[in-house]
């Protein structure tokens, strides 16, 4: 008998079975920027629709910062600019949305660039703000439609509450804490995980439904979730983590629950567990590398602004030049990369043979052997096949911590 | 498309006989199975029927049963397809049925008493329950089916025939009448064999005349067979036969207490699901001398004219457990001063009265007793080896029972301690004053207690062997006045204790047995010491 009272508390198993539509809310701040006009409810029956007509100093057409607010359920934000009315052939396109949460700058950005129609979709919060800028160069008649549909929510919205289970005694808590090996993180897992049994009382089995009995079905407790859990101790939280129902035995009419509880330090790896790299979510508002491939996106981050840039937050995608590699042959029984074959566009080299010499014009340098693709060409230095797409790192363990925590 | 219905037998809409039955049921027990016949026009070997069970109007669970038999009738092209499905929701529900024993109660207050321990009791002992079934199948394009697209909305009703109504609806199946949905089922027990139920199929449920048809006409027309109709007496026949009872108790009927025990009788009031009323209305005690002269008379009116429990409307089901303390203790404390010293025994009975429109709202009564009389005679024991244990029993109510013949209490204790070099030179007072090097830091303590019944003749025996497996066994000590509380609430002084192993000796002469009972009971809470340092 012991003075201590260990106590495991869990969280009440939701019970909101019943689904309906939730209820959001769009509208753009006021005041909206000069010269755009808009109208409609935001809903997908009647989308936020508008329109400008104000030329911006370089002859076209600007969205300057328009901000869709949200209220209400979470909900799906779509969203279509159109600049299909401009005319072909404009030299210059250029297309920017900022994404921002409570009115901070910088948090979460999404660019497209030269998308004549921009479409797509982001899920958005109660209280999220989202920005739109929008600068079309040679074209007047920018159009932007959006409007939310709200995600199924409970129709009885019930607040988080614990209820204690029975215990056939005190928790065993050992602390041995220590520093982990960092080279592998998974065998960090947890801080610690504890296995339990659980006597099978009416608490308990009211809280598992009987999840021995092969005729019920889980209603409210479902096996393979999480059950977030704390030990308490003297009414004092000591363990926070959550609870997992490994098996159930039935010995006669003894019912016993065989449950494990993690701890939440390391809760990230086992969140991530047998997920990989393609498992995130690539269309998050935040870390968005989902983007139209063309050729505005695949240059845009090579503008020296970005270059000089010290943000803690580059891009998200860069398109580097990747040299392919060389051809190889076979000369007098070695393999040798060919660097004298024919024909000359064959040999795959970043710079052509003629690398020194100035020339009058384009035709001089083509005639001296010059060869467009080469980076010492004075007009297209770069194949469109050598620039290569990558992803930025930083932004990747961002969204694994976005995703799975 | 495919159509599905749930055939009705009769015009009445019984789609099973299994709904012929009582609401009020035990939910400590094997079967209970509840029939739903399924019939429609495809064979899906999917199909199944979802059905959402409901405590108290609380939806806490579902259950998917598969059909126990699919019968293929009619002829090609147009099979009839009747599927079978068995429901058996008293284990799940078990876990939603809570009892305790009432912990205090109002000196000289019935009134408020009742409110705590009965009409207000957070541990009631009895749940209502109902369901509500629907069909599902996934069909052959892999598609779920659900009947209506939603969940479960059909009700399972009972149905059972009004033997006192204007118009007699006969004893047959055929003119029962659908009596709602509800079940109210109470937290006792039932065994099949002991309790004389011997069928020789398990999952057949009990309470039903079996049978089609007009078989109903079995030994029982009101349903007796149900093995709660013994305690829903509500229409007594005078001598009560043996076999029935309105409390929730096999202890003996004759009962021998202490002028300062507490004893409770448990029993059913209120409206059964399927709408008979349970009256209780009045308790009667009756105190008597040694020469069996009745010296006084108390009566306690327990429910009033136009109180739900009094005058149920037509839906309501308020069948529940209620608690009535009838020991010495109690009738001093609640009722009335009584001259326990003149007492040699007294009975107490529940009486029905007649509602009336007083404004008071008090009843004219008592008119007739509603159960069996329970015989208390007064016998103090002048050794000091009272002990008295209080148990859950089988029936979902408290019994109650003093060993008086030894006690032997036995107090284990462990300590662990550690070295303490003390050592400080900054103190000059005698070092042996706190010099102590082997300190204590933890205490466990395990408290047993011996104790031993006199001889008790078998029939007391085969009661108190309930005790044996109590899941909820106390050593119930004298009502006290908490420092903590109000003057005039009595609590309970109740001591969790486990039946950690009983020895018998049997005494045998001639024809006769007694036995003595040696029971050793293990505290069950936690000892708490002085920690010091």
């Amino acid at each position: 008998m012991s003075n201590q009272q260990t106590v495991l508390r869990v969280q009440t198993n939701n019970k909101t079975q019943v689904m309906v539509t939730g209820n959001t809310l769009v509208y753009a701040a006021v005041p909206v920027p000069t010269g755009v006009t808009y109208g409609g409810s935001g809903t997908q029956a009647s989308p936020l629709t508008g329109s400008t007509s104000t030329a911006s100093a370089g002859g076209g057409s600007i969205l300057d910062n328009i901000e869709f607010r949200f209220s209400g359920d979470t909900a799906t934000f779509y969203y279509t600019i159109d600049s299909t009315t401009a005319p072909t052939g404009v030299p210059y396109q250029n297309f920017f949305s900022s994404v921002a949460f409570d009115n901070k700058n910088a948090v979460g950005t999404y660019q497209d660039i030269g998308i004549r129609k921009l479409e797509g979709s982001f899920t958005v919060t109660n209280g999220e703000i989202i920005r739109l800028y929008a600068e079309y160069v040679g074209c007047t008649g920018v159009t932007f439609s959006v409007y939310v549909v709200p995600e199924s929510v409970p129709l009885v919205k019930q607040p988080t509450t614990y209820q204690n289970l029975d215990l056939s005694g005190d928790i065993p808590i050992k602390i041995s804490k220590s520093f982990a090996e960092i080279e592998d993180i998974s065998k960090r897992n947890s801080d610690y995980s504890l296995g339990l049994i659980l006597p099978g009382s009416k608490k308990n089995n009211k809280f598992f439904e009987d999840y021995f009995n092969v005729d019920t079905q889980s209603l409210f407790f479902n096996a393979t979730l999480r059950v977030p859990c704390d030990v308490l101790i003297d009414d004092q939280r000591y363990f926070n983590g959550y609870m997992k129902l490994n098996k159930v035995s039935v010995m006669n009419s003894m019912v016993e629950y065989d449950v494990t509880l993690y701890s939440n330090v390391g809760d990230l790896f086992g969140k991530i567990g047998n997920n990989l790299l393609k498992d995130l979510d690539y269309n998050s508002i935040d870390y968005r590398f989902n983007h139209y491939f063309s050729i505005y996106n695949t240059v845009a981050d090579w503008n020296y602004s970005i270059l000089q840039s010290n943000s803690i937050a580059p891009p998200l995608y860069f398109y580097p030049i990747v040299h392919n590699g060389y051809d190889y042959i076979q000369v007098s029984g070695e393999t040798q990369v060919n660097i004298t074959g024919t024909p000359i566009t064959n040999v795959t080299r970043l710079y052509d043979s003629t690398v020194v010499g100035s020339y009058a014009n384009t035709g001089a340098f083509t005639a001296a052997g010059g060869v467009e693709g080469r980076i010492n060409s004075p007009t297209k230095p770069l194949l469109d096949n050598q620039l290569k797409p990558a992803l930025n790192i930083w932004g990747l363990i961002q969204l694994m911590f976005a995703g799975f925590n | 498309m495919s159509t599905f219905y749930y055939p009705a037998q009769y015009a009445n809409g019984l789609n099973s006989n299994s709904q012929i039955r009582r609401s009020a049921d035990m939910i400590y027990q094997r079967g209970g199975t509840y029939e739903v016949i399924l019939r429609g026009d495809t064979y899906y070997q999917s199909m199944s029927l979802n059905v959402d069970l409901f405590a108290d109007d609380n939806y806490v669970g579902r259950m998917s049963v598969v059909p126990y038999d699919v019968l293929q009738s009619g002829s090609t092209p147009d099979f009839i397809y009747t599927y079978k499905f068995n429901v058996r929701p008293y284990q799940y529900l078990s876990n939603y049925v809570q009892t305790e024993h009432y912990q205090y109660y109002h000196k000289n207050d019935w009134f408020t008493t009742n409110n705590i321990i009965n009409i207000n009791n957070p541990y009631p002992n009895n749940v209502k329950f109902h369901m509500e079934y629907g069909w599902t199948y996934i069909d052959n394009n892999n598609v779920s089916q659900t009947e209506s697209g939603g969940g479960p909305s059909n009700n399972y009703n009972h149905f059972t025939d009004i033997p006192y109504g204007a118009a007699l609806t006969g004893f047959t199946a055929s003119g029962f009448t659908n009596t709602g949905k509800y079940f109210d089922y109470v937290g006792g027990s039932f065994q099949m064999d002991t309790d004389h139920y011997l069928l020789p199929n398990f999952d057949q449920e009990v309470g039903t005349a079996m049978g089609t048809g007009s078989t109903v006409n079995t030994i029982s027309s009101n349903r007796t067979l149900s093995p709660m109709t013994q305690f829903l007496m509500s229409n007594p026949t005078l001598p009560e036969p043996a076999q029935t009872s309105r409390f929730l108790t096999d202890a003996p009927r004759i009962q021998y207490v202490q002028s300062d025990d507490n004893y409770v009788l448990y029993y059913l009031a209120g409206q059964t699901g399927d709408r008979q009323v349970i009256p209780a209305d009045y308790l009667v005690l009756q105190f008597y001398n040694s020469s069996n002269v009745r010296i006084d008379y108390v009566q306690q009116q327990l429910t009033f004219s136009g109180t739900t429990y009094e005058s149920p409307t037509g839906f309501t089901d308020n069948l529940r457990v209620f608690n009535l303390p009838v020991g010495p203790a109690d009738i001093s404390n609640l009722y009335s001063d009584v001259d326990w010293s003149t007492v040699d025994y007294y009975t107490a009975q529940i009486f029905y009265g007649l509602p009336t429109d007083d404004p008071d709202r008090v009843a004219t009564g008592p008119v007739g007793p509603l159960s069996e009389a329970f015989s208390f005679y007064v016998v103090d024991n002048c050794l000091p080896e009272n002990t008295r244990v209080a148990f859950l029993n089988a029936r979902g109510g408290f019994d109650y029972f003093t060993f008086t013949a030894y006690r032997q209490d036995t107090t284990k204790i462990k300590t662990t301690t550690y070295d303490s070099r003390y050592y400080s030179p900054d103190l000059s007072s005698p070092d042996r004053n706190f010099g102590r090097s082997v300190k204590t830091f933890d205490t466990n303590v395990d408290y047993d207690i011996v104790i031993e019944s006199d001889y008790i003749t078998v029939q007391q025996s085969k009661w108190l062997e309930q005790m044996f497996y109590s899941p909820q066994v106390y050593i119930m000590g004298k009502d006290y006045i908490s420092p903590l509380d109000r003057q005039d609430k009595y609590y309970k002084d109740m001591l969790p204790v486990t039946v950690t192993s009983t020895e018998v000796e049997t005494f045998t002469k001639k024809h006769k047995k007694l036995n003595k009972y040696r029971i050793t009971l293990r505290t069950a809470n936690n000892f708490f010491v002085n920690k010091g340092f």
